[in-house]
């Protein structure tokens, strides 16, 4: 017990001189000297202005799968950027068209690149509105891969099987709701 | 009972240890210390200055760094009613163009002047991005001094970048328009009307006057930016173009048509033999030459009527075109001159060309075609490698000593940091929001020097308070010293910065002129000493010559002015005193205030538009007795024959 | 035995405390110098700057009055008069004649100084309540406004 009293005061002693200190080194984690908003853009509190395309498919009922994909591949900041972009969004229903183990694959951490290819192959930087699209255009997507546009008797195909379902004008851009997930060709 | 209190002391000194180490923890080892990164203490000055341009307010700011206090605004391009710039009878001539007079521009981008491709801190150059000028800044006065308007020209966006000796600042067109004698052509004909210049203007290495040496006549696009060569590739320039497709409406479509675009190597030393040996086209053009005279403190324009067109499908040999993905916004080379870094903004790798690699492809024909009569250098024979997934919307790259690249990420809100000779990525840092230009100190130069790279953001949102719809620009203040890139300080700024650049605070600060001298001062209408103010009238002008010192101007009584004169007051600031300037404006004044340095003349225009006795005063706090320098004119009715007169506290004289 | 032990935690707490500032004893003000040669300048009544000791010739030398006359005109004239009025500073009429040739020189060169140490150049603030600014004339220039004041004095 006596030397439980003489520790203590030590002790107490040692953690004085430490936290008294001036000279000892702090923020030697980068990420705690950074001041308090690390949150990026989608991070924003605004509920007046237009919503922003990913605002539009976060409260879409038929794009839960796009949005997890979105956050899995780390795109949220991305998608609140000015842009503007067009974004071909592929409903849940379009998802569950793809082999289920293809889509959890593409869903591991380890798997984010190939992700965030298949994701960026659905934006295109610009606002090409449905009416403006050209039978044999090409359009050259955020992953650098082409696009191609059919347009027969006023509809829309795009890679020659995704039909624009729906069309709804986001305030960074355009969403156009398809019903097949695009994937970039392979060369 | 003894071992009870000592316990007790002991287990409270525990207590109050914990507790101011948790009340440091997060006071210092958090953001205190990222702000004292920042910090610069009262009275001591910043280690850079950083020079910012000023986008849609056509002014330049300067900031100190690494505190990010703004300390200075250079009007250039835009009327400034704080100093009268544009507004005063001596500087209104610097805003002349073939257009008239213009209040206004859009200035995007900055250069310091170099030599041997390093910093020497004698002049900045600005360019307007509306109606093409270039303007020179002289640093030891922060003033603009020449502008220079580009003919052939539309939207002078590539510019002012420099070659490495400051021979030439250049000046390349957003807008391909028309160059043909006919002008009045349909808008549909732009594939066979429309013609782009790059113009190379020449700086005097003395007095740094500038000309308009000669232009390079290109095929109808866009160009965009641009980068002088370096060290082994100093005697070439390189521009970046987009909209190679050739289109005349819906570019956002339109114009991203094509897999690359290009960046096009011109060899200016080439072009410079072409010229001197008369092998240009010469052609009639008026632009405008403005010139302010640090003597007479005074502008005047003078018209230019003819440039020399250069063209490259002609001439040959001097004109390259590398293939480039997908409409390249920068265009920048590395400190060693070696390679050049382009980035596509809408795509997702940053291809670096080898200026090696390039010399080789043109010394084996390595072509890939031409495009319209240029030769087109094959991709792979050019291409040093891409970096790849370096984030989204690559538009900017800045350099620092240690072979690493900064480039800012437009879609994806980033800085990334990648070795040029790996093209590996190293690091990424958020920037909130949208960055677009960034900036290493000496970022552009051979001879960078580092510490920090600023972040100039398109987007601010909620990082500082809310002001309405409108706010405030943002910027970010990054360390770099270390592996990892730091975020040290939010700093705001005016206007919209485009490009940036900073300089160490020594290369300025001690030729910083601090007066003019008023034995130098040739204004015509100066009076140097309150024995020579008087006041002289010629037909309906009245000139009045008036001095100012603290704390009265001379005179300050005036009579027999009348309706239908027009009043020139003429001051000058007898003052030899660094800081002490002073102001005058008159009531009902139409036109801003003039502000005199200590030394200087200064002239505001007044046409009375009433009979009465009007006030007049100076408007910049100069003194204990500021409110005392002040007085009257008085106006009498058209017709009137009221003696010219005029005192300051002496008797009347009649005239 | 524990008592002592408490005694030398509360010592080490009072040296330990957050320490690192206590600097303030290193601003005591340096003891005064017997008469450190500004002191003498100011007790012989020539002020205090570069202008130690000022040789007057006789007769006037008429190139100085003439450059002079043409600095007074343009740099001192606004606040200063040749009679001995106050205008915005005092007239000049009997200033060589009340002040040393060095402390008028002093005066015109470095002003700001001569108003910070100078008692005489203090008294004059109070009087005229407007500071003399710096108008930047050289030694030399100095030179020659003190011969016009003295040809403005009456002297030949």
């Amino acid at each position: 017990m006596k030397h439980l009293f003489q520790i203590i005061p030590i002790a107490g002693l040692l953690v004085l001189i430490c936290a008294c200190n001036q000279a000892a080194p702090s923020g030697a984690d980068s990420a705690a000297a950074t001041p308090a908003a690390t949150v990026g853009q989608s991070g924003v509190k605004d509920d007046v202005s237009q919503q922003n395309v990913l605002q539009i498919a976060m409260g879409s009922k038929d794009h839960t799968t796009l949005v997890a994909a979105v956050k899995a591949a780390g795109l949220v900041d991305v998608l609140v950027n000015a842009g503007p972009f067009t974004v071909f969004a592929p409903t849940d229903a379009a998802f569950a068209k793809l082999p289920k183990e293809t889509l959890d694959n593409l869903m591991k951490p380890e798997n984010k690149a190939a992700l965030s290819n298949i994701l960026e192959y659905h934006v295109y930087v610009g606002v090409i509105k449905k009416e403006q699209m050209r039978d044999g255009q090409k359009l050259n997507q955020v992953n650098l891969k082409n696009v191609v546009v059919a347009v027969k008797d006023g509809d829309v195909l795009l890679n020659g099987s995704a039909h624009i379902v729906a069309s709804v004008p986001a305030s960074n851009g355009i969403i156009h709701v398809v019903d097949e997930v695009l994937l970039p060709p392979e060369k | 009972m003894k071992k009870l209190v000592l316990f007790s002391i002991g287990l409270l000194f525990i207590f109050v240890a914990l507790w101011q180490c948790k009340t440091k923890s997060a006071a210092s080892a958090g953001s205190e210390d990222a702000a004292q990164k920042a910090y610069v203490a009262p009275g001591t000055y910043d280690e850079f200055y950083n020079f910012v341009s000023g986008g849609f307010n056509g002014q330049i700011s300067v900031y100190g760094l690494p505190s990010g206090r703004l300390i200075k605004i250079i009007p250039a391009f835009s009327v400034f009613p704080e100093n009268g710039y544009g507004f005063s009878e001596e500087t209104k001539a610097m805003l002349n163009t073939s257009h008239g007079w213009l209040p206004w521009d859009d200035q995007h981008h900055i250069s310091l002047s170099m030599t041997n491709g390093e910093q020497d801190g004698r002049w900045m150059f600005g360019n307007a991005n509306n109606t093409p000028r270039i303007a020179r800044v002289d640093l030891t006065t922060f003033r603009t001094m020449e502008i220079l308007e580009i003919p052939n020209s539309a939207g002078n966006h590539s510019s002012p970048f420099l070659t490495q000796n400051t021979e030439y600042v250049v000046a390349g067109t957003r807008f391909s328009i028309p160059l043909g004698e006919k002008q009045d052509v349909s808008i549909e004909s732009y594939k066979d009307n429309f013609n782009g210049t790059l113009s190379f203007v020449s700086v005097n290495p003395e007095s740094g006057r500038l000309k308009l040496a000669f232009q390079v006549l290109m095929p109808g696009m866009d160009f965009d930016l641009a980068r002088g060569g370096k060290g082994p590739s100093a005697d070439w320039f390189f521009f970046s173009c987009y909209n190679s497709e050739r289109a005349n409406s819906l570019l956002e479509v339109n114009a991203s048509q094509n897999d690359k675009d290009f960046i096009i190597a011109v060899n200016w030393k080439k072009a410079e033999e072409y010229a001197r040996a008369g092998k240009g086209v010469k052609r009639k053009a008026r632009y405008a030459h403005n010139i302010y005279d640090e003597k007479t403190h005074t502008a005047t324009t003078t018209w230019e009527d003819e440039t020399l067109v250069l063209d490259p499908a002609e001439l040959k040999d001097f004109v390259y075109l590398m293939p480039c993905p997908k409409s390249p916004h920068g265009c920048d080379v590395d400190p060693t001159g070696k390679f050049i870094a382009a980035s596509g903004k809408l795509a997702a790798v940053i291809p670096v060309f080898s200026f090696d690699k390039m010399l080789k492809a043109i010394a084996d024909r390595n072509y890939d075609g031409d495009y319209q009569g240029l030769p087109v250098l094959k991709y792979d024979a050019v291409l040093h490698g891409e970096v790849q997934k370096p984030g989204l919307g690559p538009l900017h790259t800045e350099f620092d000593a240690n072979g690493n690249a900064y480039t800012s990420m437009f879609v994806s809100s980033e800085i990334v940091k990648w070795n040029v000779q790996s093209l590996q990525v190293l690091d990424r840092v958020p920037t909130y929001y949208s960055i677009g230009h960034l900036c290493v100190p000496g970022g552009d130069t051979r001879k960078p020097w580092g510490k920090y790279v600023i972040a100039y953001n398109k987007i601010t949102k909620d990082r500082f308070l809310p002001t309405g719809p409108e706010l405030t620009q943002s910027a970010q203040l990054y360390d770099i010293s270390g592996d990892k890139m730091k975020l040290i300080l939010d700093f705001p700024t005016i206007g919209e910065p485009h490009y940036a650049n900073a300089i160490p605070a020594d290369q300025i600060k001690s030729k910083s002129v601090k007066i003019y001298k008023l034995e130098e001062n040739n204004h015509p209408y100066v009076a140097k000493g309150e024995g020579q103010a008087k006041v002289v009238r010629a037909g309906n002008k009245i000139h009045v010559y008036m001095t100012a010192i603290r704390s009265h101007l001379t005179p300050d009584n005036i009579e027999g002015v009348r309706m239908g004169d027009e009043v020139y007051f003429h001051v000058t600031n007898l003052e030899q005193d660094w800081d002490v300037p002073h102001g005058f404006t008159i009531k009902g004044s139409t036109n801003a205030e003039i502000l005199v340095m200590p030394g200087e003349t200064q002239t505001l225009v007044w046409k009375p538009d009433q009979v009465g006795v009007i006030p007049f005063y100076c408007s910049d706090f100069c003194s204990a007795l500021h409110q005392e320098m002040q007085g009257y004119i008085r106006i009498s009715p058209a017709g009137s024959n009221v003696p010219l007169r005029f005192w300051s506290g002496d008797a009347p004289q009649v005239q | 035995m524990k008592t002592l032990y408490g005694a030398f935690f509360l010592l080490l707490f009072s040296l330990a405390a957050c320490g690192g500032g206590d600097k303030s004893g290193g601003n005591t003000p340096p003891p005064p110098e017997a008469a450190s040669p500004e002191a003498q300048m100011l007790a012989e009544g020539k002020g205090v700057g570069e202008v130690k000791n000022v040789e007057l010739k006789t007769p006037l030398e008429a190139e100085r009055i003439d450059r002079g006359k043409a600095i007074y005109e343009m740099k001192c004239s606004s606040c200063h008069k040749l009679d001995d009025k106050k205008f915005v500073g005092p007239g000049w009429k009997g200033v060589t004649q009340n002040r040393k040739p060095e402390w008028i020189m002093n005066m015109i060169t470095n002003v700001d100084i001569m108003l910070d140490k100078d008692e005489e150049a203090q008294k004059l603030l109070q009087l005229c309540l407007t500071r003399m600014p710096n108008q930047n004339v050289s030694i030399g220039d100095a030179r020659d406004v003190l011969e016009f004041m003295r040809a403005n004095d009456g002297e030949k």
